[in-house]
């Protein structure tokens, strides 16, 4: 049994959060109405923060990256030029997300407020440095998502705090990006290894950096630092693209469970490291 | 703990107090008898329970009655009003696309939303469309051709 509220601004919602402590923030409800169903979530009200004006939409902003406000669906960022422009690397982790109905309701600021350690989200967002917006009681601050997420289902939001906007700087915008992805089938299945990779700046000859991130392979969505050193500088040649992908093999801390043991997951992020370089090291060079 | 929501169900606006808890799904099937609304795994992963919302397919055991206030839904008895069958529902019988049918509100639904934002997808369209609607007896490959047949015999 809950009770159900509407509110209009974040000054009320995160109000009343932080005097009901039992309450829950709604956006989609795509994993919180299943987790209250089977008790591993309680709540005495859901606060739907879908009213919110200011939560809405997609926006520009003045540094060349993008906002996007804690309503905005995962179908609409997939329907947004912009961010297909500027991000292809986020657009790529998205479309797999669970299946095409489910991304009508679910948010990306829920993706990321549930810390599921398997979030699809999540490593396109940190190979683009991107930050959270959290708005509380006391105020607004912005967190990088790399601190945000503090363990499988925890992260750096306070009593009362609620994300209201996901930040992309332009740093990385349009820089070829790809993401790997093994699951038992293409859609409605949690990730068994998620493996985001962005490579540029996108000038032919110039200088090439990468960034890689993976998800379901640690406690928390994290870099691949290691592989990251190994692939260095430039478009790497196989030789240098296999010892990078043992590495980020190497360097994860994956669990055993009923989708997949710890060595499957090693593999599985061996193989998709090296795959999608590969595919992101053609586009640079195309 | 009851709220007050006004939706429009099928073309018709209802006005009817709920409770705050109460999934769209179990106010579809047992408030408003629409048993072509199916109830499978309730939570989102099999697709039998897909309505459209505002003409864009949902699952309705994801969602709070409530949050359809001000908003229409549109469930398989909505596709055939007057009891004359859409066309999806006529080639979905002329090609077999229906077994045990418990699959098929949801993937007419599911279709019927394709074609309406995209009158001639390509086969990755449709599989796309349809990849959160699960049919286990399994006729995947006639209802692919259904809808084939209906997109491709569009003039528009």
């Amino acid at each position: 049994m809950f009770d159900y509220l509407l509110p209009t601004t974040v000054a009320e919602a995160c109000g009343y959060l932080a005097a009901h402590p039992q309450a829950q923030p709604l956006l989609g409800g795509t994993d919180l109405l299943v987790q209250l169903r089977n008790g591993k979530r309680q709540a005495d009200c859901l606060v739907d923060l879908k009213a919110i004006p200011e939560l809405a939409g997609i926006t520009a902003t003045d540094d060349g990256g993008v906002a996007l406000g804690a309503r905005v669906t995962l179908n609409e960022i997939l329907a947004s030029p912009l961010v297909a422009e500027r991000y292809p690397v986020l657009t790529d982790a998205l479309r797999r997300v669970a299946a095409y109905p489910v991304r009508n309701r679910a948010t990306l600021a829920g993706n990321l407020v549930n810390a599921s350690p398997a979030a699809d989200s999540a490593p396109p967002l940190l190979v683009l440095d991107a930050a959270v917006e959290l708005s509380g009681p006391a105020g607004s601050r912005t967190v990088p998502l790399a601190e945000f997420f503090l363990g499988p289902g925890r992260t750096a939001l306070q009593p009362g705090e609620i994300l209201t906007k996901v930040l992309i700087p332009g740093t990385f915008a349009t820089w070829p990006g790809a993401y790997g992805r093994q699951a038992r089938r293409r859609a409605l299945d949690l990730a068994i290894v998620g493996v985001a990779v962005l490579g540029g700046p996108p000038r032919p000859g110039g200088p090439v950096s990468w960034r890689l991130a993976a998800c379901a392979v640690a406690p928390t969505p994290v870099r691949l630092r290691a592989a990251e050193a190994e692939l260095g500088a430039g478009l790497p040649d196989d030789a240098r693209l296999l010892r990078a992908a043992a590495l980020a093999a190497a360097e994860v801390h994956p669990l055993s469970d009923v989708r997949s043991s710890e060595e499957y997951r090693r593999a599985m992020v061996e193989l998709h490291l090296r795959r999608t370089v590969q595919a992101v090291r053609q586009q640079l060079e195309g | 703990m009851h709220k007050t929501i006004t939706l429009k169900v099928n073309g018709s606006l209802e006005t009817v107090s709920v409770p705050a808890d109460r999934r769209l799904l179990a106010f579809l099937r047992e408030d408003l008898q629409l048993t072509g609304v199916k109830r499978g795994c309730g939570e989102g992963e099999c697709g039998t329970c897909v309505v459209l919302l505002d003409g864009e397919p949902v699952n309705s055991c994801l969602m709070l009655a409530v949050e359809a206030d001000g908003r229409e839904i549109t469930t398989v008895e909505g596709l055939a009003p007057s009891g004359r069958l859409h066309p999806l529902q006529e080639a979905f019988i002329r090609h077999h696309g229906v077994q045990c049918g418990f699959c098929t509100p949801g993937m007419l639904l599911s279709a019927t939303a394709l074609l309406q934002r995209s009158p001639h997808p390509s086969d990755e369209e449709i599989l796309t469309a349809l990849e959160g609607n699960l049919c286990r007896c399994t006729g995947y490959t006639q209802i692919l051709a259904a809808i084939r047949d209906v997109a491709d015999s569009r003039t528009t």
